[in-house]
């Protein structure tokens, strides 16, 4: 009955907004974006997308890309067409562009880390050819 | 997350539903939005919230597609949504939370009572964050998320007022959230009214559909 209860508190709960930074009084289109692509800032690992970046490189980029963030659900309740509209491309549209922004970087740490290995060795092997 | 909750479903009864009238309000810097409708949850089978204040809206959720419908405008979103589709104090309850902390990195620190509170201490050292659960006979009653380094609260929920609606089974009627980890700290005030366990609803949320003639738009991976 424990875990039927927790359930279905679980369930209640959902209408809660825990971490859900709705933009309370943004009603222009300039501000529901703004707000949007705040959200959108806080909520994406960058630091896995790096990883993806740094360990998969040009695939992590372009799962970057592909792999459009959505935002929670519970942000939408309440709001006008317009305005889940409006959040939604916002949301994607930044959350994406920070994510392919950190899939790069860590793409191109890894490409860094690659040449500056491959310069080591040269050097070293061609102070060791010379005389 | 939604898969798992899926997976307790022989543990309720088909026919019975939670209903109530909900009451939420976000309040940040002062102003303060209010939300209000009428709650419909079957278990781990079906979710609607049909929301009549502001917007006349109904928000369900079908696998892991949340549809927002607006009747009067015959319009539709449907979001393919990701993990964070249900908000984290729900996802402590969802789930065995020992196990779901565990699986978050979290580790058990110990354990105490104080009155008739039992609380739990948690730790991620990776991410400096302990989190400390209160309990009074298994019901979750606080929740509080810091911050080790800065030594500030990231998170606080306070559940209150649980009403027993059928022998056994303890509901909360009011739900208390801090957000602080935005620039501006928010606070969530949800109140239930009329809980209850009932084989009776409005035919929409028994077989709901989507009516052939509404403009569908597509917010997802698919997109």
């Amino acid at each position: 009955m424990r875990k039927l209860g927790s359930m279905v508190v679980a369930g209640v709960l959902s209408v809660s907004l825990i971490a859900t930074p709705i933009a309370l009084y943004a009603q222009s289109a300039t501000e529901v974006c703004t707000q949007a692509e705040m959200d959108a800032k806080r909520d994406v690992n960058k630091v896995l997308w790096m990883g993806a970046g740094f360990f998969l490189g040009v695939i992590g980029v372009g799962a970057a890309y592909v792999l459009e963030p959505d935002p929670p659900a519970m942000r939408l309740v309440g709001k006008s067409p317009e305005y889940v509209a409006t959040y939604t491309d916002c949301y994607k549209s930044a959350g994406r562009n920070l994510q392919v922004k950190s899939a790069v970087t860590g793409c191109a740490i890894n490409g860094l880390l690659v040449v500056g290995y491959y310069a080591c060795v040269l050097g070293t092997l061609a102070a060791a050819a010379s005389p | 997350m939604i898969a798992l909750v899926l997976s307790f479903l022989s543990l309720f009864p088909d026919t019975l539903w939670v209903s109530g009238k909900f009451y939420r309000t976000l309040t940040e810097q002062g102003d303060t939005e209010r939300v209000s409708g009428t709650l419909y949850l079957q278990p781990g089978q079906n979710f609607f919230l049909e929301v009549t204040m502001p917007v006349h809206q109904i928000v369900t959720l079908r696998a892991e597609t949340l549809i927002l419908y607006y009747p009067e405008r015959q319009l539709a979103f449907k979001l393919r949504s990701s993990l964070q589709m249900l908000p984290l104090g729900s996802q402590v309850f969802a789930l065995n939370e020992q196990d779901l902390l565990k699986q978050s990195g979290f580790v058990f620190l110990n354990r105490e009572t104080r009155g008739d509170t039992t609380w739990s201490f948690w730790s991620h050292p990776q991410e400096h964050l302990t989190l400390k659960l209160g309990t009074v006979q298994n019901r979750l009653v606080r929740l509080t998320l810091e911050n080790t380094e800065k030594q500030r609260v990231l998170f606080q929920v306070e559940v209150k007022e649980y009403r027993e609606i059928q022998p056994g089974l303890w509901l909360p009627t009011s739900i208390q959230t801090l957000d602080a980890t935005t620039a501006t700290p928010i606070i969530e005030k949800v109140a239930f009214q009329d809980l209850r366990l009932t084989s009776e609803v409005p035919h929409w949320v028994q077989s709901f559909v989507l009516p052939p003639q509404t403009e569908v738009r597509i917010r997802g991976w698919s997109e």
